[in-house]
């Protein structure tokens, strides 16, 4: 990155070294059932270009303020014109003009304390995107972020957003890669007292990429995130995802959704932290999983002491396709408070023979049968994109991914 | 149009049909009316095409070609279709969304173009008004919620929209109110023509009070023990499965 400011060259530095002290994720009980290929270095892990064709983004979303990222290099952007005092701009941009939310922010440096992936993230990022949205506002245009990772490609992008007092801001994220290609993206979200977050993802990497995805939110009294995550690509992906609730009244969503075939594994791995009263999360968790794919889920959720009131539920469910396919599903509660309302529940079936047998009655061919009875099964999740224009984008690369996941089925 | 042909069917290596046989010509209403028990389900599962069923002798014939190898949706195609006893519930599949798909999905399995969008609600809302099906439940999730004469209501609608060739109800009065019964069977009389057949299997009476059926066959332990004309309900009704030397587990 040019222009860098000399302070974040000194974090950077530090960051490096905590990076290599640490080294990969290993034998860890919070990476029990992911393993990253042993052969694997954190310099391995260092930004590297790819090489391959220059991609074109397709995907579109109307009066977006638009993001493009090649191998984590911003590439161009759609930027409307923004409501006075709302900042969207590509992290570089930002730290060009040593903006002070991008320092305070970057200098959060606990969470790349004791994980490697964060630390070398904060040490090797090339570029990224700041959002900054002022007390108040309400920023109508979703902020869209497209990324791509062409072949052998790492990158390392970071995400920082920061909602002052009842302020409201949608980021939606697209990222896709060509083959091995590696991503490491760590996103902090700052969300201030009763605004309103909406955060959706979608990974649809090539099949033999890797992906790491890291967020850790904040949120004040009465505001509100909600995080999805459709994961569909990638050989190996983890989404690590921590929600403090640090304020009365907070409200949090940290749902996903995985679709998987092959020999993908897919890891979502979620700490929601209720710190304060009143505090609400909710929770859903969906993965269907073929061919002999594996998916994790390893939900905790931390109720402190004083944090009474806290009405959390958790549910997870998976759909197994074939019989080599497997759910790893670790709830976790962890409730130190007298007055809270908990409940989680896991459930892991296999698609109904009865209504599948209902549908071809109707003349549906089996494999449409089965498609509707995955994506009913994954409705609920993806149903809470409230947004039309954005739900069916996930919705289209959901169909894709399952034509893909039939063609191969069909060929054994 | 359908004729079944000394049908043996076996559940888990149990014997439920043991012989079946059985001919329905184009527009003829056939009544099977028989006890719990006696194979009338496994009867309507096996002509739709449902696996976990093993045939074990005889053949299906629709136009005199056999259609025991073909899936379900292939039997769909040629128009057979199955009103089942108990509708199965699908969460997040709604329900006019469903009903769309499987019209397109027969229509280009037929030859025939798609169904657009206008054209598809102004035929749902037609036959939707008839069975007294509101709009609001028509995007609801397939059978979700819905109470047993809704549901009953639903197949009908399919029944409707579908456009079979060979219609088999099976045990559609069970759990319908007097009101629900008669909108069922007004549904089955308005779709009566002369290409169109119905195989309807009840364990009473009452439905065919509404529908007339050409023939009525009495079924027992996996066969036809006595076939005759709509009158040999009301001698079943009268004198119950004893007089014909049948026991009834009901």
């Amino acid at each position: 990155m040019s222009a860098m400011p000399s302070w974040l060259e000194q974090w950077r530095g530090e960051a490096n070294e905590n990076a290599l002290r640490l080294g990969l994720p290993a034998r860890q009980e919070a990476w029990k059932y992911t393993q990253i290929p042993s052969a694997w270095s954190v310099d391995k892990l260092r930004a590297k270009q790819g090489s391959g064709e220059t991609v074109k983004f397709t995907t579109q979303i109307k009066n977006a303020v638009t993001l493009d990222f090649v191998d984590g290099k911003y590439i161009k952007s759609k930027l409307p014109t923004l409501p006075a005092g709302a900042i969207v701009m590509p992290l570089s941009e930002a730290l060009a003009k040593n903006d002070e939310t991008v320092r305070r922010m970057l200098g959060n440096s606990t969470p790349g304390k004791t994980r490697s992936l964060i630390a070398l993230n904060l040490a090797e990022f090339t570029d990224g995107v700041m959002i900054y949205v002022p007390h108040g506002l309400k920023l109508e245009q979703p902020i869209f972020m497209h990324t791509h990772g062409r072949t052998d490609s790492v990158s390392h992008l970071r995400v920082l957003v920061h909602l002052e007092a009842d302020a409201e801001a949608t980021l939606v994220q697209h990222h896709t890669t060509a083959e091995n290609a590696i991503t490491n993206i760590v996103h902090e979200f700052d969300i201030g007292a009763g605004a309103r977050m909406h955060h959706y993802r979608l990974q649809d990497d090539a099949q033999t990429a890797t992906h790491f995805t890291f967020t850790e939110s904040q949120l004040a009294e009465d505001s509100v995130i909600d995080h999805f995550s459709l994961t569909l690509g990638a050989r190996l992906s983890r989404h690590e995802i921590t929600t403090r609730l640090m304020g009365d009244g907070a409200t949090c969503y940290v749902n996903a959704a995985a679709l998987l075939g092959g020999t993908q594994h897919a890891d979502f791995t979620s700490i929601i932290d209720h710190q304060c009263e009143n505090g609400q999360s909710r929770q859903t968790v969906k993965n269907v999983l073929g061919g002999k794919s594996r998916g994790v889920f390893q939900g905790k959720i931390q109720v402190h002491p004083h944090a009474q009131k806290t009405d959390g539920y958790q549910m997870n469910q998976a759909l197994l396709l074939s019989p080599q396919a497997e759910i790893d599903a670790k709830p976790e509660l962890e409730i130190y408070a007298d007055d809270v309302k908990c409940s989680h529940g896991a459930t892991v079936g296999q698609l109904d023979d009865a209504a599948m047998f209902y549908l071809r009655s109707r003349g549906l061919p089996a494999e449409l049968a089965r498609a509707l009875l995955i994506e009913a099964f994954l409705a609920d999740a993806v149903n809470l994109i409230s947004q039309d224009e954005i739900r069916d984008i996930f919705i289209a690369a959901l169909q894709h991914k399952q034509g893909e996941i039939s063609d191969a089925a069909a060929q054994h | 149009m359908l004729q079944i042909d000394k049908l043996r069917v076996s559940v888990d290596d149990k014997e439920i049909l043991k012989g079946l046989t059985l001919d329905i010509n184009p527009g003829e209403v056939h009544a099977i009316m028989g006890p719990n028990g006696s194979g009338k389900s496994t009867l309507s599962y096996v002509l739709a095409g449902r696996e976990d069923y093993a045939v074990t002798g005889g053949d299906i014939y629709l136009d005199r070609v056999s259609i025991l190898e073909l899936a379900p949706e292939e039997r769909a195609a040629l128009g057979i279709f199955l009103a089942f006893q108990y509708p199965v519930e699908i969460p997040g599949v709604p329900t006019a969304t469903f009903l769309r798909t499987a019209m397109n999905a027969l229509r280009r399995a037929r030859g025939q173009d798609e169904i657009d969008a206008a054209n598809f609600l102004r035929r749902q809302r037609e036959a939707a008004k008839h069975l007294g099906i509101a709009d609001d439940m028509l995007k609801r999730p397939i059978n979700v919620g819905f109470s047993g004469g809704e549901k009953k209501r639903m197949e009908a609608l399919q029944m409707a929209l579908l456009e079979p060739r060979l219609v088999i109800m099976d045990e559609t009065d069970s759990g319908l109110d007097i009101d629900a019964l008669r909108i069922v069977a007004e549904n089955v009389n308005r779709l009566r023509s002369p290409e169109r057949s119905f195989l309807i299997i009840t364990h009473y009476q009452r439905l065919l009070d509404y529908i007339t059926p050409d023939q009525v066959h009495i079924m027992a332990d996996g066969r036809i023990v006595q076939s005759g004309g709509a009158d040999l309900a009301h001698k079943l009704e009268a004198g119950g499965y004893a007089a014909f030397g049948i026991k009834d587990a009901a």
